[in-house]
């Protein structure tokens, strides 16, 4: 006799919430401070000056940021799953604490699928909405560990009492046991992850089978982000009569050959991008400072780098002190061996340590103070 | 004798640490303040502390977020925010879980019972692959691969057919772990069955 369906799976039992619910707290926790710092990386307040060093800092704090944004997907399915019933309590509100505990979920649940669904859709770069990405996404951030922060408070006695009773293996034989289902979650975020953190774990490319980019496709073996043709610099950045323009105290104006025949370094640095996939490229160029000293900047001067690229919020982009007159800051000419690809930034690009890539600005056309 | 409790007659101890000493309160009781032992007034005064201060630092944090949105212009406006939290809301609550509902209760009746865990495990994997590559897959599906072309690093890959091979390598692998596991049920049983039981 077929019955109707009942939402009394033994799976869904707070044991199975508290121990999913945990994992994907520290997700969030990671998502979020990863997330900041990338926010403080691109808006830089007047009390922080980021350090140069380490040079693999952007690329470590972003890669987790994604690959930990990738692995909230089977978690916050489960934990979704496990206290599904709950959405359809009777009465669904009973006193006024209990309304504005069920706000604070709805807060909390619908901030979380925004963060992972937005997050997915700007990593394979598909933009469906109206607003700004990156604002978006940072606002809703704060709403949702704030949301998750009241939420635990109100729950912590449960979720005590909850991991501290072990889990046991009911049902046997029938289907998935409640243990079966927090190793299946586990698995599940293996092979989300495993499929994906290719994009910026050096070795594990092979596997980045569902990764948006993989580290050595691309010209001269590293992905770009922007092309030349989408940043309309096209024409600009081929022109012969391409100089560069370094607005110090003793204007200078640089040609490629002028550029080249200054003191050559070679760097190994990694682009790091925001969407969470990374590269390492030996970069060759003249050193920042070598540049800022021959126009008489002053030691210690806020630099700020302008591209070909008239519009847009990357055009530009700020260094602080340190990063400025960090040794390994280049105005790269060159990538692996040859000449800098036009996508890369031809005819010159700013390269530097522990930075996000949108600015690492490419097509550069003016050197200047802030 | 005095009168001193004997240790193994008399009450439990009530320790803080023992679950099962304390019966698990409803959500009702939680929001109410818990009735406890003189022994335990100053941990749960702490644990109030703790949890009324967690509870604060999130209401300062959705502060935080309300004014990134009404202070962010257009960036972040609610007008342009809030039906995508709605949106994300109503596909997981009205779509996604009852579909789950669904197909876990279609499960119950179709698929046999010994190899029932095997199929809800590897759903679970394979529903959770496909929510990751679906924004990849769907747009190379749209564009073609021809058209991807402007950017040759962006989405590189051919997802639609990595996706197909990825759920179908799980499926491969669960296959072999299910008639492995099936095999050493049944020789384990004929075992049971030849053996005579002691008394």
């Amino acid at each position: 006799m077929i019955r109707p369906p009942t939402i009394g799976s033994p799976l869904r039992d707070v044991r199975v919430t508290a121990r999913v619910g945990r994992a994907l707290g520290v997700a969030v926790g990671i998502c979020f401070a990863t997330g900041l710092l990338s926010h403080l990386h691109q808006h830089p307040p007047m009390w922080l000056s980021i350090p140069p060093t380490p040079a693999w800092g952007y690329r470590l704090s972003q890669g987790l940021h994604v690959a930990t944004g990738i692995a909230c997907v089977p978690l916050v399915l489960v934990k979704l799953f496990s206290v599904y019933p709950k959405l359809v309590q009777w009465p669904p509100v009973r006193s006024v604490p209990h309304a504005l505990e069920r706000a604070a979920i709805a807060v909390l649940v619908a901030s979380t699928l925004f963060e992972v669904t937005t997050g997915l859709l700007n990593i394979a770069q598909w933009y469906p909405w109206s607003f700004f990405f990156p604002q978006a996404h940072y606002a809703v951030a704060w709403a949702l560990v704030g949301a998750l922060l009241i939420h635990l408070a109100i729950k912590a006695p449960v979720i005590v009492a909850a991991l501290r009773r072990p889990v046991d293996d009911d049902r046997e034989g029938v289907g998935l046991t409640r243990r079966g289902l927090l190793r299946t979650t586990a698995l599940a975020t293996g092979a989300v992850t495993i499929t994906t953190v290719g994009q910026t774990l050096p070795g594990l490319d092979g596997l980045a089978v569902l990764a948006p980019r993989r580290p050595g496709i691309g010209p001269q073996g590293v992905p770009v982000n922007r092309t030349a043709q989408a940043a309309g610099v096209r024409e600009a950045a081929t022109d012969p009569d391409w100089v560069l323009e370094i607005a110090g105290p003793t204007p200078l104006r640089l040609s490629r050959a002028a550029l080249l025949a200054l003191p050559q370094v070679e760097v190994t640095l990694p682009i790091a991008c925001v969407e969470g996939w990374s590269a390492q490229g030996r970069w060759g160029g003249v050193r920042l400072t070598e540049v800022l000293t021959l126009a008489g900047f002053p030691p210690g001067s806020r630099v700020r780098v302008r591209s070909l690229e008239r519009r847009g919020l990357y055009s530009s982009s700020t260094l602080t002190t340190a990063q400025a007159g960090h040794p390994t800051t280049l105005l790269a000419l060159r990538l692996n061996g040859s000449d800098l690809a036009l996508d890369h930034g031809y005819p010159v690009r700013l390269i530097a340590p522990n930075r996000p890539g949108v600015l690492q600005t490419k097509w550069l056309a003016r050197v200047e103070t802030t | 004798m005095t009168d001193a409790p004997d240790p193994g007659t008399g009450p439990a101890p009530h320790l803080s640490g023992d679950p099962i000493a304390r019966p698990t309160r409803t959500p009702d009781q939680q929001l109410t303040r818990p009735i406890q032992p003189p022994d335990q007034q100053v941990v749960g005064r702490r644990a109030a502390i703790a949890r009324w201060t967690c509870g604060g630092i999130g209401v300062a944090c959705l502060v935080i977020a309300v004014r990134l949105v009404l202070d962010g212009g257009a960036g972040a406006a609610p007008r342009a925010v809030a039906p995508w939290l709605v949106a994300v809301l109503v596909a997981h609550d009205a779509v996604l879980a009852p579909l789950t509902l669904a197909a876990g209760w279609a499960a119950t009746r179709v698929v046999p019972a010994g190899v029932r865990a095997a199929v809800q495990a590897w759903s679970l994997v394979s529903a959770c692959l496909v929510l990751v590559a679906a924004p990849l897959v769907v747009r190379q599906l749209r564009a073609g691969p021809a058209q991807a072309g402007a950017n040759p690093s962006a989405e590189p890959l051919d997802y639609p057919r990595n996706l197909a091979v990825t759920i179908g390598i799980a499926a491969l692998a669960w296959a072999i772990c299910v008639t492995a596991l099936l095999m050493v049920r049944t020789t384990r049983r004929r075992r049971a069955r030849r053996a005579p039981r002691s008394a």
